[in-house]
């Protein structure tokens, strides 16, 4: 997962990049979470393959799709090249994503493509959630792009139009660092 | 079987908006009164401060206040020759869950319908011919007028504290207004909202190109205020964690806020959360309803008998109770016959992606789910449809909602979704990048309705609602007419160095967010042939039960429709007070 | 829109410095020299700001809305430069047929049309771009002529001395001080002592001392607050029966302070919070944007502020 994530989102000169940010880390954490088992996901059957507009289909929770995409992944990587996909050259990884992204790659029953999204996805939620979920590490997500964070209040700038922000970004948990740890509610 | 409980007067099912205002209505005039949420309480303090609140996996892609599909969800398919798959997870809307539903989490986009919306099919008929109606649209008009609900618009504003400039104060127009807004009785109770960098440069775009545009009103208030029911609420802060979230401020109305707490000091009026209902019960002649059967928290049946049953949860998960319930005929397509579940429809949305040069910082983060300057050159009928032969149409706007990260981090099309290539991009544009949002009125179709589903069923063993929805050609002309004048829009705007028009097409799908203005399934008309409530949202079949909220609607404007919701629920709690409770069990004339 | 006086609060009398401060004479000088002056300054101004602090109640808000009878102002103006509340006029309507009670803008300067999409200018930004940190030191530290040593009242290093009832300026921000003083200026702030300064400042002083004091750094760093239940309770959670948020959401947990414009509060004196509070109560404070430090102050009892003041002073050992 970290080599799949350093070319999702690569470290280069703009910033640490998804495996430095901790996405791996983030991805397990949700994983063995309820989110992973599939506690907001409708998990009756019966499953039938639809059209593009019915969205998702499969009965993989997110934790077991994780598990067999990333074994078919590797499977195909060393079926091919006798290698892992973390041992591949970069450009090589980058060639085999491409692929899984167009759906190229036979990971049955699981789609490529539907696998290829889901990594997407939670990279993303992984580099850009908030530094408590354990990704985003030293806010590397959220200095990219230049986004405050859990910032409170705006009023007395949104008006000011094209203010340069220049504040550093700040995460619920530099709030708990300061104060009491405030009540967790769902 | 179940538990039998004493009786009360109204059981309202739903401790959303329209549950919350009726609810206490009633109960203030003395009904014994319970409120069925099937969520959890949610109240401002504690439980939506920051910095916990400020948390965008949990609420936005964890949807911490959504309904839980896991549990409950739909099943979709755009045509009746398809088969219904369920929507395994929330792609398209957020239905939501716990004490306030949606209207805890809304954007607070605040509008009145117009005139037109009332009398959408008398009205495009005598002025453009009947011709100008597609013959596959079932588009119909209200039993009502806007000029009888403007009073209990006029209320719902000042329960909210709705922020705005008033365009037209009984009927002179006023400088410095919207110069489309129908005809208001008072000013807003509040100024309007602020105005960030991108909407200002829409708006002085707009403008020069003759239109008329003007600051979005809201349910965002913008200074302290105490509203109609001696509640207070505190000035938006702008802090971009508003659609989706509970505000922390006090800020955004939600039924918490503004009138639940007054509601459970009556004596009358109870809250009972953890409550789902599963049907409302008949009599065995299926005339009357005797009260509601729900499971409580610790999964027991429990039956609550009632004189009156206001059905109040989700717009279209109240079709699904009429449907449980037995109540009213179900609409069948292929025979065009019944009416309950006719007549749905969503919202018709699409936009205008802008790329701007890098010395404008558009800072989307800095925002409000309402923050916004809009325009009605092309809602509603201000404008010739003549030429362009659709109806409805919609209000063009750039709003600042959000810049959380995850959601938000545009590029050009064109640019990978991943790699160093899009780390460039997402760089380049985050702060430099905004959308014209158009929000359309939305025609229904035969094909466009509600049903119980055949296979599919929730975790209570009741049978899934079943959409059947695609988009008419009308509302596909519609989309392409007003995406266009938003294409031109933005490229006349300072700073803009891109456009990337997004009408909305056919098919419709289910995997990408188009409001969670769902609505229709319970139209409100004069004839029981095509509509499911009479006037005073009174069921035509079982005369003590009334159904509120969107569900009522028999077709969607192109305006959000809470300030609706909220109108006709203040109409029909005085209906029920005025003239259901002066002959019980009958049908009210209004 | 008519004016309304709200019960006019006398201005808090200053508390005398304490003996070992340098400077002590130009300070006396301002108090008791101009007192009438700036009683009767605070006092116009009062009227001119409509501050009233009570929030809008539903019920009174009847009048017809402000129509503007002064220049035109065209939907969708390029970015100006002119203050957003300059820009939107000040034109009275007139009264309907039916005679009705009008209402006050207790918060607002004024109504903002919905064709205004202005900016805002504020004028603490204009004084931030003049003015160097090493000149604010200067104004700071020793002083200038005319202009009395900050350092005097708020400590050296911009630490009040412990037991001073004067706030510490170390910890805020740069936009924050210049605001404050432009406040002082305007009238929408306004104290004995500070007014008469703040109005012999010119702009480049104000960027010059903002630039200085922003930069200080804060030596200590703020511990866990061990003040009173109640206090702690508001900052952390608010008060759903009184419609108080959270006092953290925008002040940062414990007073630590988020942003340019959210001061820090904790380690602040008790008794200047106090008279903050009962000054945004009585609107004889009315700098904060939207008004809602006036609604909270109108919801807070005599106790609650009492414990709030307390745990945001315990704050700092």
């Amino acid at each position: 997962m970290d080599a799949i994530a350093s070319r999702l989102i690569p470290n280069d000169d703009l910033g640490p990049g998804a495996k430095e940010a901790g996405v791996t880390f983030f991805l397990d954490q949700q994983l063995a979470g309820g989110w992973g088992t599939g506690d907001h996901f409708y998990r009756q059957a019966p499953f039938e393959a639809g059209t593009p507009e019915q969205g998702y289909q499969l009965s993989f929770t997110p934790a077991q799709m994780f598990r067999l995409g990333l074994g078919k992944l590797d499977e195909a990587s060393r079926s091919a090249s006798k290698k892992g996909f973390a041992e591949l050259s970069p450009a090589d990884q980058d060639a085999m994503l491409k692929r899984m992204q167009a759906g190229e790659l036979d990971f049955s029953p699981l789609p490529s493509a539907v696998f290829f999204q889901a990594l997407l996805d939670g990279t993303m939620e992984g580099f850009f959630s908030d530094p408590i979920y354990g990704g985003n590490s030293g806010m590397a997500g959220w200095t990219l792009v230049g986004f405050p964070g859990a910032y409170a209040s705006y009023a007395n700038d949104i008006d000011r139009h094209g203010v340069a922000w220049t504040r550093p970004p700040v995460s619920i948990a530099d709030a708990h660092a300061h104060g009491a740890a405030g009540e967790a509610h769902p | 079987m179940s538990k039998t409980l004493p009786a009360v007067d109204v059981a309202i099912i739903g401790g959303g908006w329209t549950g919350s205002v009726i609810g206490k209505e009633l109960a203030a005039a003395k009904q014994r009164v319970v409120v069925l949420e099937r969520g959890e309480p949610r109240w401002p303090s504690p439980d939506f401060q920051a910095p916990t609140v400020h948390d965008e996996l949990k609420y936005v892609r964890r949807h911490a206040l959504h309904q839980n599909t896991a549990t409950e969800t739909f099943t979709f398919r755009n045509n009746p020759q398809q088969k219904a798959l369920p929507m395994r997870r929330w792609q398209f809307a957020y239905p939501a869950t716990h004490l306030g539903g949606a209207g805890s989490h809304w954007s607070g986009a605040y509008y009145r319908f117009d005139p037109t919306d009332f009398k959408i099919r008398s009205h495009y008929n005598n002025r453009y011919g009947a011709k100008i109606f597609d013959e596959d649209l079932t588009a119909q008009d209200w039993p009502l007028s806007y000029d009888e609900l403007e009073p209990y618009f006029d209320r719902f504003d000042y329960l909210i504290g709705a922020s705005g400039y008033a365009g037209n104060l009984k009927g002179q127009l006023q400088p410095g207004g919207n110069p489309f807004e129908p005809w208001r009785s008072r000013p807003y109770p509040n100024p309007p909202m602020k105005v960030p960098y991108a909407p200002a440069l829409f708006g002085e775009a707009a403008a020069k190109l003759g239109y008329h545009p003007y600051v979005q009103p809201s349910a965002l208030v913008t200074r302290p205020y105490i509203n109609s029911e001696g509640l207070p609420m505190s000035a938006c802060v702008y802090c971009g964690f508003c659609s989706n979230f509970g505000c922390e401020h006090f800020a955004k109305a939600s039924p918490q806020v503004c009138v639940l707490p007054v509601a459970m000091k009556l004596p009358d009026f109870e809250l009972r959360t953890g409550t789902h209902v599963l049907r409302v019960e008949l009599t065995p002649d299926g005339k009357h309803a005797r009260g509601v059967t729900y499971v409580d928290a610790a999964g027991e049946e429990v039956f609550q008998p009632a004189n009156i049953v206001v059905l109040s949860a989700f717009s279209i998960n109240n079709v699904r109770l009429l449907l449980l319930s037995k109540i009213g005929k179900p609409f069948d397509p292929a025979t065009n016959t019944g009416v309950v579940g006719r007549n749905y429809t969503h919202q018709t949305t699409s936009g205008v992606n802008l790329f701007f040069e890098e010395s404008f910082n558009i800072n989307p983060f800095m925002g409000a789910g309402a923050v916004a300057v809009t325009m009605d050159d092309f809602s509603a009928d201000n404008f010739d449809h003549g030429p362009h032969g659709f109806v409805g149409g919609g209000y063009l706007q750039i709003q600042v909602v959000s810049g959380a990260p995850i959601s938000y981090h545009p590029t050009p099309r064109g640019t990978p979704g991943w790699g160093s290539e899009w780390k460039q991009a997402v760089r380049r544009y985050y702060n430099h990048s905004a959308s014209i949002t158009i929000t359309g009125s939305a025609m229904p179709t035969r094909n466009s309705y509600l049903s119980l589903d055949p296979t599919y069923k929730d975790a209570w063993g009741q049978p899934l609602l079943r959409i059947t929805y695609d988009l008419p050609d009308n509302d596909i002309r519609m989309s392409a007419f007003l995406t266009e004048r938003g294409d031109q829009i933005g490229k006349a705007m300072r700073g803009v160095t891109l456009t990337e028009p997004g009408p909305r097409k056919r098919p419709f799908t289910a995997t990408s967010y188009q409001s969670t203005h769902l609505t229709g399934g319970a139209a409100i008309g004069a004839d029981p042939a095509t509509s499911v409530v009479n006037r005073a949202g009174q069921c035509w079949d079982v005369p003590n039960v009334f159904v509120t909220g969107a569900a009522l609607f028999p077709q969607n404007s192109g305006y959000n429709p809470t300030g609706t919701v909220g109108a006709t629920a203040y109409w029909i709690a005085e209906r029920i007070l005025k003239d259901y409770l002066a002959a019980p069990g009958k049908l009210v004339q209004t | 829109m008519m004016l309304r006086r709200s019960s006019e609060e006398p201005v808090p009398a200053q508390h005398p410095p304490a003996p070992h401060r340098r400077r002590v004479w130009p300070v006396l000088l301002l108090m008791f020299g101009p007192v009438v002056v700036i009683l009767a300054a605070v006092g116009v101004n009062m009227g001119r700001s409509w501050t009233s602090g009570d929030a809008v109640r539903a019920a009174a808000v009847t009048a017809p809305q402000m129509v503007d009878t002064g220049p035109a102002v065209s939907a969708g103006p390029a970015p100006q430069t002119s203050n957003q509340v300059a820009a939107a006029g000040a034109g009275q309507t007139p009264m309907p047929a039916t005679p009705r009670p009008t209402v006050t803008s207790p918060t607002a300067e004024v109504v903002r049309m919905a064709t205004d999409f202005s900016p805002a200018r504020p004028t603490w930004e204009a004084a931030l771009a003049a003015g160097s940190a090493e000149d604010g030191q200067r104004i700071v530290e020793v002083g200038i002529p005319g202009l009395v040593a900050c350092s005097s009242c708020h400590g050296k290093a911009g630490i009040a001395p412990a037991g001073s009832p004067f706030p510490d300026l170390a910890g805020k921000q740069t936009e924050y001080i210049a605001k404050q003083l432009m406040d002082f200026r305007s009238g929408t702030r306004s104290h004995a002592v500070m007014t008469p300064i703040a109005r012999s400042m010119k702009d480049s002083d104000v960027g010059a001392v903002a630039k200085y004091l922003g930069g200080l750094p804060v030596t200590e760093a703020p511990v866990r607050a061990t003040g009173p239940a109640r206090g702690e309770s508001l900052d952390r959670v608010g008060d759903m029966a009184l419609g108080l948020p959270a006092c953290a959401n925008c002040h940062g947990m414990g007073g630590t302070g988020i942003g340019p414009l959210l001061p820090s509060l904790a380690g602040e004196p008790a008794q200047y919070l106090i008279e903050q509070l009962h000054a945004f109560r009585t609107g004889n404070r009315s700098n904060d944007d939207g008004g809602v430090m006036r609604g909270f102050a109108k919801r807070l009892s005599e106790a609650d502020i009492q414990a709030l003041a307390q745990f945001y002073a315990a704050s700092k050992q």
